[in-house]
């Protein structure tokens, strides 16, 4: 081996916990960026599977929003349009009451029509037995992987939970398939004759779409024309493609908080590597004094970083994969609870994942080694360069930096307030982060100097030198109290905005929950609630205590390559309270009964763009119409954004009466619990509903928010874990390079606690200045998390609320997190005798 | 102060083996007597200031200053004795960076409770030649400036006992010179007792008497034969 090389790695193993600390910290980097990838990609590829299985060879399809369209629309596509390949198909969701947590969808298709568009389910009448799956209405198929992997023969039951009723399913056979991306995509499928389907689902005469292969887009633009009013002909990739879109802005903010986990960890390379570099300055120049020529010393450090970089970042793949296994099912957990239903059985590490987290962990190791290597490199021949000189130099450059610093702040701010991109507005978060820590070092020589006379009127000199301390090792210091100090500002701004969100949906839940008991039959997730049996309104506003009742009709409209969400309410009265108005007022519900208007929730008015007294083109049984937009609602169920209608407008125009939920309002001194026995008892059996009181529903519905932001808090943790050994990395090397200062004070008289205490005292400083940097920071970044990210991401304002109790918390943090890191260099500096300290050379 | 070596031995593991530095020395020292040390790299100087000023402790033997028998102290009270008996000169300067000239200098006073004194260090920064430069960092100052300043700080909380190693190992002739002149004027004006540790043929000129570190004793060194160091 090449004797620099040699000499290099010497160094490295000679130097274990230095070398650990810095694999620690890419280790929990890489970790983090590779299990949030490894989850959403899990989550996404679960998800992809399943549409590609069910999309099949079809090229298009067609739909007509929630509500399907009538079934004599397959036969005029076969007989009259002349689509053979065609196949129809109803769908929805029921739950396994036997296996928790499992979701089947159940998917009902005709069985001759299956293989001219889906190869998976192709074989169907090969392999069942047709009499009895279309015979009868409880007959299912499922593919044999999934009933070897539940241990169910044909012929065994399976009670499942369909729209709030309980109902009972026949295995009637397993379906065999050659395909990889069937045998996965159709996992968690029921295949059911549609007509049993129709039954099972209520759906009687409807159809969900009809999947088709069309020849060209040529027949598929006169098949477009010749379509009834409603329904629409779209790619068959279009569906998923708008619920993968969807959710993206949830999956990109999970990946920049994993990048941030990662930035912190470059900070610790960074501590690490020019540790190294500064403690073998004289070295290096002896290296230069024998000729090693600059670009050598370069590539020796640049080596040792690499080094340092591939453990931790093969480490923080091993790590990340274990972290994915819990993550992933925070991460479905929250796209089941937001955005559609997907289920992940299993996270396999990918070439992708690997080169991924190989790339970014190398990467950050060699950008953050690049400026120690490029020190060294500089080294001039001799040992000429004292300690002295390089704080000297790292002074001199602080206000320089700080320039810099303030340049990436202005153009970060400058970014979040004009560009709309969401990808953007996260490098404009990055560089208010970068600018803040390149004000560091001149920070703390201003703070440290200032303090310097305070600390030493409390202390004496030790307080004197304590403070000054982090100005002498700058160089050191200001990585150590960037470090903290970004971490410490992401729990600041995190907290701030989570309890911002939270705050501003509470009140949203307060204001919204007017009504005392809300009635709805039970559905999965992501789904809206089906239909109420017929009657069922007028006989709860009959019920003994109820002063009237609401009712709401939910439904998606096809409309472009989306559905967007209808909700049409009849609020019995021309004001619409319990709504919150970003543009508009409840007496605006008037001119909803009686004109052709309609109200936007805000995420719809910044997906869409339309605003107050905007034309909005809705597609309506009889064809498209145009309302007009009075109004804007604050809306944070959906971030999809929904239109909102008065039920007068919608039953006169869908001629469509169904109801979806019933809000009841009691009258005064009314019991609740007793209103929802005699409700119970007015809805008889008829259907399986749930009543739930408003503080049910408010209680259920800070739980799903708070499940969704569980991984928020988890990320951040790590981030601060990452801060923490950093801090006690770059202390530590502080620590290391004054033992013989240390050790001159003791042979001076000072005693052990006395050294102990300084140390100590550094780190107080340290922590102190990092966490009251934090404060300005974090509360920045919440802004712009809050107002900006929120906003582009999910369409949602919201206001902005600041708990001191948090900040304190987040000062009390750093400050912790320091003295932890100030434990250990204190302990080990005042157990070395100080002869051995002195008796070192002194370079 | 009386500095009594008695019987000292002191060894180290070296590769799984134990390195004899000190193998029962022995010294006696009379109250404002001026010793040095002389003998080759590695011989045990070093560890010997150690020991007297109670930095480290002997596997064997006492070490004896004025009445005082530091061997037998805890950690705590020997450094609360060197902190108020010893003064300690170091090769390498050993300054305090973060502290000023005059800061460097009060340190000492301070650690004894005497937080006021400020004019005892500033006189004694006039007497190193050095009064005004009391409020630059160490790192502002030359080596034999350094090296006055740690002779000053050495002296500032009137120490009974002076231990300096090799205090002018790494200046150049003259100011070597300079800094032995002042070294030997303040040490007699104050009647401190001093044992130096050198290499150079003029410290140990100016000592009363002088000692080599020859296998881990210590031998008496006859002038009239010359000094070799």
């Amino acid at each position: 081996m090449h004797l620099l090389r040699r000499a290099g790695l010497r160094y490295l193993l000679g130097h274990r916990w230095q070398v650990a600390l810095a694999v620690l910290g890419i280790t929990l980097g890489v970790a983090v960026v590779t299990a949030v990838d490894l989850a959403n990609r899990s989550a996404l590829q679960a998800f992809q599977l399943s549409a590609d299985a069910l999309t099949g060879e079809a090229t298009h399809s067609i739909t007509a929003g929630s509500e399907g369209f009538d079934e004599a629309l397959y036969p005029w596509l076969r007989v009259e349009q002349g689509e053979r390949r065609a196949s129809p198909v109803v769908e929805g969701y029921a739950e396994d009451l036997d296996q928790a947590a499992r979701v089947w969808r159940v998917l009902g298709v005709d069985a001759f029509a299956e293989s001219e568009v889906r190869p998976g389910l192709g074989g169907i009448a090969g392999q069942a037995d047709l009499a009895l799956f279309m015979g009868r209405d409880d007959h299912v198929l499922m593919l044999e992987d999934a009933a070897a992997e539940l241990d169910l023969q044909p012929g065994d039951r399976l009670r499942l939970r369909v729209q709030g009723r309980e109902r009972t399913v026949v295995l009637g056979g397993t379906l065999a398939t050659a395909r990889p991306v069937d045998r996965q995509g159709l996992h968690d499928v029921l295949i059911m004759d549609i007509a049993a389907a129709q039954a099972l689902l209520g759906r009687t005469g409807r159809l969900d779409r009809i999947d088709l292969v069309l020849p060209d887009e040529g027949r598929a633009a006169t098949l477009a024309e010749d379509l009834p009013d409603g329904v629409q002909l779209r790619p068959a990739e279009a569906r998923s493609s708008a619920l993968l879109d969807m959710s993206r802005a949830f999956r990109l903010n999970l990946t920049a908080f994993s990048l941030l986990a990662l930035l912190v960890g470059a900070f610790l390379i960074y501590n690490a590597m020019t540790f190294a570099v500064v403690q073998r300055r004289a070295l290096f120049g002896r290296l230069r004094a024998l000729g090693v020529d600059r670009v050598q010393i370069l590539r020796l450090v640049l080596l040792e970083a690499a080094v340092v970089g591939l453990v931790g970042s093969v480490l923080g793949l091993v790590v990340g994969w274990l972290l994915a296994q819990g993550l992933v099912g925070l991460v479905t957990r929250t796209i089941n609870d937001l955005y559609f239903v997907v289920q992940v059985r299993g996270v396999a590490l990918s070439p992708h994942n690997l080169a991924l987290g190989l790339a970014l962990g190398m990467g950050a190791t060699l950008v953050a080694a690049l400026l120690p290597a490029n020190e060294a490199a500089r080294s001039p021949p001799r040992a000429t360069l004292s300690r002295a000189d390089l704080e000297g130099r790292s002074r001199a450059r602080a206000p320089r930096l700080a320039g810099a610093g303030v340049g990436a702040i202005l153009l970060g701010s400058a970014l979040l307030l004009v560009s709309p991109a969401l990808l953007v507005a996260f490098v404009g978060i990055f560089l208010l982060l970068m600018g803040a820590a390149l004000m560091v070092p001149w920070l703390v020589l201003r703070s440290s100097l200032a303090l310097a006379r305070p600390a030493g009127a409390l202390f004496g000199l030790p307080g004197r030198m304590a403070a000054r301390g982090l100005s002498a090792g700058l160089s050191r210091s200001a990585v150590a109290v960037a470090a903290l100090m970004i971490a410490i500002s992401t729990v600041v701004g995190v907290g701030v905005m989570v309890d911002s969100f939270r705050g501003t949906f509470e009140r949203w839940l307060d204001a919204s929950l007017a009504a005392d008991v809300y009635i709805a039959a039970p559905s999965v997730t992501g789904e809206a609630s089906p239909p109420l049996a017929p009657g069922l309104p007028e006989a709860f506003a009959g019920v003994e205590g109820v002063e009237r009742i609401t009712t709401g009709r939910y439904l998606r409209l096809a409309r472009g390559g989306e559905d967007w969400r209808l909700r049409a309410y009849d609020l019995g009265r021309d004001r619409a309270d319990g709504f919150m108005f970003r543009e508009g007022d409840p007496a605006l519900w008037a001119r909803l009964r009686e004109e052709d208007a309609v109200l936007v929730t805000e995420p719809f008015q910044s997906r869409h763009g339309v605003g107050t007294g905007d034309p909005l083109t809705l597609p309506t049984p009889a064809g498209e119409r145009s309302f007009t937009v009075v109004g804007v609602t604050y809306d944070y169920t959906t971030s999809e954004g929904a239109v909102i209608m008065a039920a007068e407008r919608y039953r006169s125009i869908w001629e469509d009466e169904t109801v979806n939920s019933v809000a009841v309002h009691a009258a005064a001194g009314t019991d609740t619990a007793e209103l929802v026995a005699r409700l119970r008892s007015a809805a008889g059996e008829a259907q399986a509903l749930r009543y739930r009181p408003s503080a049910e529903i408010r209680r259920i519905s800070l739980d799903v928010f708070d499940r969704t932001f569980t991984i928020t808090h988890v990320l951040r943790l790590l981030a601060t874990g990452v801060a923490v050994v950093g801090v006690l990395g770059a202390l530590l090397a502080l620590a290391l390079e004054r033992s013989r200062e240390m050790a001159v004070l003791r042979a001076m008289g000072c005693s052990v606690q006395q050294v102990r205490r300084l140390i100590l005292g550094q780190s107080l400083f340290a922590g102190g200045l990092s966490g009251l940097l934090a404060l300005p920071l974090g509360l920045a970044l919440a802004v712009a998390l809050t107002q900006t990210i929120n906003q582009r991401a999910f369409g949602w304002s919201l206001g902005v609320h600041v708990d001191p109790l948090l900040l304190l918390q987040a000062v009390a943090l750093a400050v912790l997190a320091a003295l932890l890191a100030g434990w250990y260099p204190a302990r080990r500096m005042a157990a070395t005798p100080p002869g051995d300290a002195l008796r070192e050379e002194v370079e | 102060m009386r500095v009594s070596l008695q019987g000292l031995s002191k060894g180290y593991a070296e590769g799984g083996q134990q390195r004899v530095v000190l193998d029962g020395a022995a010294l006696d020292v009379a109250p404002g007597e001026h010793v040095a040390l002389i003998g080759r790299s590695g011989s045990g100087k070093s560890t010997l200031l150690n020991l007297i000023s109670g930095m480290d402790r002997p596997d064997a033997g006492r070490v004896l200053l004025g009445d005082t028998e530091l061997s037998s102290l805890g950690e705590g009270e020997r450094t609360r004795f060197r902190r108020h008996h010893v003064g300690f000169v170091f090769q390498f300067f050993n300054l305090i960076p973060t502290l000023t000239v005059l800061e460097n200098l009060l340190l000492p006073l301070e650690l004894v409770g005497e937080r006021h004194a400020s004019g005892r260090a500033r006189t004694l920064l006039e007497a190193v030649g050095l009064g005004d430069r009391a409020d630059a960092f160490p790192e502002r100052l030359s080596g034999g400036e350094q090296q006055r300043v740690a002779l000053a700080r050495a002296l500032v909380h009137r120490p009974a006992l002076l231990l300096a190693d090799e205090p002018t190992g790494t200046l150049d002739a003259e100011t070597g010179a300079q800094v032995l002149a002042l070294l030997q004027q303040l040490v007699r004006a104050e009647g401190m007792t001093l044992i130096t540790v050198t290499h150079s043929q003029e410290v140990a000129a100016a000592a009363d008497r002088v000692y080599r570190l020859v296998a881990g004793q210590l031998q008496w060194v006859d002038r009239a034969e010359g000094v070799r160091v």
